[in-house]
């Protein structure tokens, strides 16, 4: 193994591998950055050309590329309320708000901070757990799944912003939403109203685009003014940045084994990690009260997720030869294309080629991470934008990005029309987050549940890891109930009732 | 009892969800399972919520405990002028989804730009200059990388630009 690892880094790092892997981590960065640009769109239009490179130069430029748009796509998040790909969403959360607070530098620099730390974890995950993995994850089946998808849902009472019962609907509604199209298990096609563009379902850009950009930026235009309601950026944010990073290592540590964890099972797909990272954080970390209001700990927990993730996503894809999303299954074509042989024979014959992901994993974190904070305070300047500059610019790569989900003029009148749900939602004080968590984990949940009765019956439920994660939903559950009763309980006390 | 204009959204979520029950109830159970169960649980949510709202003990509370992502636009400013604001930008957004058959997506964006701009003030270079960037963005990433097939439109059909 570490003969392997020796021989992977020095392919790496010969000159002509590490020009393509800076050429591949502009591109992602550039992509991520750029709503509707990043990606698998980047990825297919790119794949052609990587296919006729040689297999350490696709590797360097593809694990590139593939990797570090969760790294880009914070920009937008952060400065506009827009998120930049799926990975970014809970990342507007406290983002946003900090830009408003004239805390746009800070956030920003901790987000590439730990996105760097979160990627440099998952791909340690990936070389560490390369011997072990295999048995874990055919430990996970479908009745496993369904409940990790049940814990996720469980967490929408943390992102509901003081109003449960709106939130629980809110996430009831994305999952319905979710189940809009062709029904894959029945054939029954849902809520179409005879439009046969609905049969392949929304897409989750439309989505995160019409629930947060499109009211944000209404708003913003409805204000007249900009961003960044005070009128300096704090000089030292970048460094405090940083120093956040490390003075909530153990936040960063535990939203990079989430990431990594959620990376690693096929099919619950990427877009999930950043929402259990903002969850748990939201759950688990002490005086939250400032959660939503642009507080740091609610960017440094999806940002080390949303990178970690990539590692655990590549250990499926290559020691299985299961990729657990759109972008992996690309890469997958890309690397069999060039000769490699993803799957189990290749953690035998090929560990050589593995290591070299590990190490172009590595140095494509660090290296997008540093062009990031390079763009930090121009970047940053974007909250002092008037109104009208920013607004019509936002619209219309909203616009772009919408029309990208299946290049259909219906797609921007859906986003739209989803769009006034939004919007409606935020001038009625509806917590907005649900909506769109109930989304990405509906389709799972209903996937999920129909297999797990189909193969297993009701016996499914006394599963061991099912178990395990049936006592993980109730935590998660009561864990609130617990602490309110806690602080009634101390509030009586200093009161001396 | 109090019903605000607030409460009407809530009312709108409430007939979606009984709206989706009830079309999901024709469907067999397979299909429609996860619908019933949980558009079911959902209506009685906000069935409840709608009570709290209406019939409830109204709190007044100094500061708003909502996290500020999720404060309502109207807060901090004239209401009116943001009323006003709010119609003008929709406005803007509805018309630029009536342009696109008329003058198509790629034209329509960075003409929607430099209209929406110049007209609430910036200079004529500024307005030239963010909807050239936009102009170009779309040709060269959509139209010379992607080969993106763009919709029908009148001024695409005059100039056979879909040839």
């Amino acid at each position: 193994m570490i003969e392997a690892l020796l021989q992977g880094f020095a392919a790496i790092t010969a000159p002509v591998p590490l020009g393509f892997l800076f050429l591949g981590v502009v591109l992602g960065v550039w992509g991520g950055a750029l709503p509707g640009v990043g990606g698998p769109a980047q990825l297919a239009v790119l794949l052609p050309f990587a296919m006729l490179m040689e297999p350490v130069n696709a590797i360097a430029f593809l694990i590139g590329v593939t990797t570090v748009g969760n790294t880009g796509n914070t920009f937008t998040s952060v400065l506009v309320a827009v998120p930049g790909g799926s990975g970014a969403q809970a990342t507007v959360l406290d983002g946003y708000p900090m830009a408003r607070n004239g805390e746009a530098r800070r956030a920003l620099s901790a987000a590439f901070m730990v996105s760097m730390l979160g990627g440099i974890i998952g791909a340690l995950v990936l070389f560490a757990s390369l011997p072990v993995m295999k048995a874990i994850v055919r430990s996970f089946g479908a009745p496993e799944l369904f409940m990790f998808t049940i814990w996720g849902l469980s967490m929408i009472g943390t992102v509901s912003s003081g109003a449960p019962l709106k939130g629980l609907t809110a996430g009831i509604l994305g999952v319905i939403i979710s189940t809009i199209g062709q029904d894959v298990k029945s054939g029954v096609i849902r809520f179409d109203i005879d439009q046969p563009y609905l049969w392949e379902g929304i897409s989750i850009v439309l989505i995160s685009l019409s629930i947060f950009a499109i009211p944000e930026m209404v708003a913003l235009a409805a204000r007249k003014g900009r961003v960044a309601e005070v009128s300096e950026l704090g000089e030292e944010g970048l460094l405090e940045g940083i120093k956040d990073a490390f003075r909530h290592k153990w936040l960063v540590l535990r939203s990079a084994a989430i990431g990594t964890w959620v990376g690693v099972l096929p099919g619950l797909g990427s877009d999930v990690a950043d929402w259990f990272a903002y969850a748990s954080a939201r759950q688990t970390e002490k005086n939250t009260e400032n959660f939503g209001k642009g507080d740091v700990r609610g960017v440094i927990a999806p940002e080390s997720s949303n990178n970690a993730k990539e590692g655990g996503a590549l250990l499926t894809t290559l020691a299985f030869g299961i990729p657990g999303s759109t972008s992996m299954a690309l890469l997958l074509i890309a690397f069999v294309a060039v000769g490699l042989n993803p799957g189990p024979g290749m953690l035998e014959g090929e560990l050589h080629y593995i290591m070299m992901i590990i190490i172009a994993l590595v140095f494509s974190q660090i290296l997008a991470s540093c062009i990031c904070w390079a763009m930090v305070k121009p970047a940053a300047r974007v909250c002092f934008f008037p109104f009208y500059v920013l607004v019509p610019i936002i619209v219309a790569l909203t616009f772009l990005s919408a029309f990208s989900a299946h290049f259909s003029i219906l797609d921007i009148i859906t986003l739209l029309a989803l769009s006034l749900i939004g919007y409606f939602m935020k001038i009625t004080g509806w917590p907005r987050a649900p909506i769109v968590l109930g989304f990405v984990l509906g389709e799972k949940v209903e996937l999920y549940l129909w297999l797990s009765v189909a193969r297993y019956d009701m016996d499914w439920v006394w599963r061991p890891g099912v178990m395990i994660l049936i006592t993980l939903v109730l935590g998660t559950l009561l864990l609130p109930v617990w602490k309110t009763y806690q602080a009634k309980r101390v509030a009586n006390a200093a009161a001396g009732v | 009892m109090r019903f605000r204009l607030t409460d009407l959204f809530s009312v709108f979520v409430l007939v979606v969800l009984i709206g989706a029950v009830a079309i999901a109830s024709q469907w067999v159970l397979r299909a429609s399972i996860i619908i019933l169960v949980l558009g079911g649980v959902g209506i009685v949510l906000m069935t409840a919520q709608l009570l709290l709202d209406i019939f409830g003990r109204e709190v007044v509370s100094a500061a708003p405990e909502v996290p500020k992502f999720e404060l309502p636009i109207i807060q901090d400013t004239d209401p009116k002028s943001t009323l006003r604001g709010t119609l003008e930008i929709w406005g803007w957004m509805v018309g630029l989804v009536l342009a696109v058959p008329i003058v198509g997506l790629a034209v329509g964006l960075p003409l929607f730009v430099l209209t929406y701009t110049k007209f609430y003030g910036a200079s004529w270079r500024l307005s030239l200059i963010l909807s050239g960037l936009i102009g170009a963005f779309i040709f060269g990433v959509y139209v010379q990388i992607m080969h993106v097939y763009w919709p029908d439109s009148l001024l695409g059909d005059l100039l056979g630009w879909e040839e």
